[in-house]
């Protein structure tokens, strides 16, 4: 990688010293966070007080069966998404459909094929169609032609992401939603549209699905990016 | 000096004070600089970031509090995963996005003050610095955006490649891509810029 010429290295040198603030500022800056440091703490003693409170109602509600809604209300659960095998390269920034993926997109297909081969023996019988009480789940469309629904969808979004699009981006992912609620690429999509809140100033709840993606996926490869763009550990 | 925690910004740090905890073993906390060590270090990075990212010159003391009360109270909870420059980036554009948005909706219409006036050094170092930082914002100005951040994060922050990577986000390659792009371009902006200043003088 090129260096600067020397002239342009005493124009970034002379631009950052420029911009960087004193010593004096530097030590009223200290200051006042230890001050805030210092008033949050103090701050913790009626919040103490408050959940004693909080403790007392929780047991209250609980001898009257209400501890579980109770700590529901508290805690809400995260926004829940289908599992599906964690192989995106993190240099590739998300959304890389994995192999593994792919294999299990080829089995779901034979076993919709079985199905199929299923009701037509049925249908040869000529027996009455009597619904089973156990519904299978209802299959929409062949899982391959789904897959790349869902890559060109995604792919749609790293677009966006790339070009700062994040609108775009989030347009896509949303149409991702509501076509593929649980589809097998649910966890890139969600890591996606969190970062593409997150870099994105005009959008809000970044940081709220960041989290819940975090508490969801806390292992995934994608955690990594999302925590970047959102600023969470 | 305001209180982040009291006032109407303190929402996102509140929010980010509620982040998920994750139990820190004691080799992790051993690796992890302590909080002043953080302060010292990363004090001028936070205080550029803030301002490169749009937080408005007098806000900028109270952004950067903002970002280091962030900080400090979740520091138990920092693994050590990313980069520390990373990490204080990441919160940083988040605060910055928080004062954006205040400004935005609150104080449409007002002009900027040109800052970076110091009570520690006289009249004619400001104005020195003054202009030192404005030739190099006319300068990066030529540049793409995406390109001028990776830029600005390896050049002026002297952040490594794989951290700006991380930062933003984007891949290692067109990290690198973007940034021997960004210094082409930031050499043909100097050397117009060289040469209109001779042609004024």
């Amino acid at each position: 990688m090129t260096k600067l010429s020397p002239e342009a290295q005493a124009i970034v040198d002379a631009g950052r010293e420029g911009l960087t603030p004193g010593a004096a500022t530097k030590e009223q800056v200290l200051h006042a966070v230890n001050s805030s440091i210092a008033t949050s703490s103090a701050g913790a003693v009626p919040l103490l007080a408050s959940s004693k409170v909080l403790l007392v109602a929780t047991l209250v509600a609980g001898m009257g069966g209400g501890l579980w809604l109770f700590g529901r209300g508290q805690d809400p659960a995260p926004h829940e998404v289908a599992p599906v095998a964690e192989v995106v390269a993190e240099e590739e920034q998300a959304i890389a459909v994995p192999e593994e993926v792919v294999a299990e997109e080829e089995v779901g297909a034979e076993e919709v094929g079985a199905e199929e081969l299923g009701a037509e023996e049925v249908g040869a019988e000529e027996a009455p169609r009597v619904r089973p009480k156990k519904t299978p789940k209802p299959i929409k469309e062949p899982v391959a032609s789904s897959l790349a629904q869902e890559r060109a969808l995604l792919q749609q979004a790293q677009v966006g992401l790339r070009s700062r699009d994040f609108a775009g981006a989030r347009a896509a992912l949303r149409s991702h939603k509501d076509k593929f609620p649980d589809g097998l690429l649910a966890r890139e999509r969600d890591a996606a549209m969190a970062m593409a809140l997150c870099l994105d100033d005009s959008a809000e709840g970044g940081e709220r699905a960041a989290l819940a993606f975090l508490k969801a996926h806390k292992k995934s490869p994608l955690a990594r990016q999302v925590k970047a763009s959102c600023g969470v550990e | 000096m305001t209180d982040p925690l009291k006032d109407g910004h303190g929402e996102g740090v509140a929010l980010a004070l509620t982040a998920y905890s994750t139990p820190v073993t004691t080799e992790r906390r051993a690796v992890i600089p302590q909080f002043r060590e953080i302060y010292d270090e990363h004090f001028h990075f936070v205080y550029r970031s803030a301002r490169r990212l749009g937080v408005h010159e007098r806000s900028l003391d109270d952004a950067t509090q903002d970002v280091f009360v962030v900080v400090h109270r979740r520091l138990s909870d920092f693994e050590g995963r990313s980069g520390i420059k990373t990490w204080l980036y990441g919160i940083t554009r988040r605060v910055a996005k928080d004062y954006r948005r205040r400004v935005s909706r609150k104080e449409q219409g007002m002009v900027p003050t040109d800052g970076l006036v110091s009570a520690e050094s006289g009249p004619e170092e400001d104005v020195a610095k003054r202009q030192a930082a404005q030739t190099l914002e006319t300068i990066l100005s030529a540049l793409d955006p995406m390109k001028r951040e990776v830029f600005v994060l390896a050049e002026i922050e002297e952040m490594t490649v794989p951290e700006i990577a991380e930062c933003l986000s984007v891949n290692l390659n067109t990290t690198y891509s973007r940034l021997r792009n960004a210094r082409v371009e930031f050499e043909k902006a100097v050397a117009r810029h060289l040469l209109m200043v001779e042609r004024k003088q």
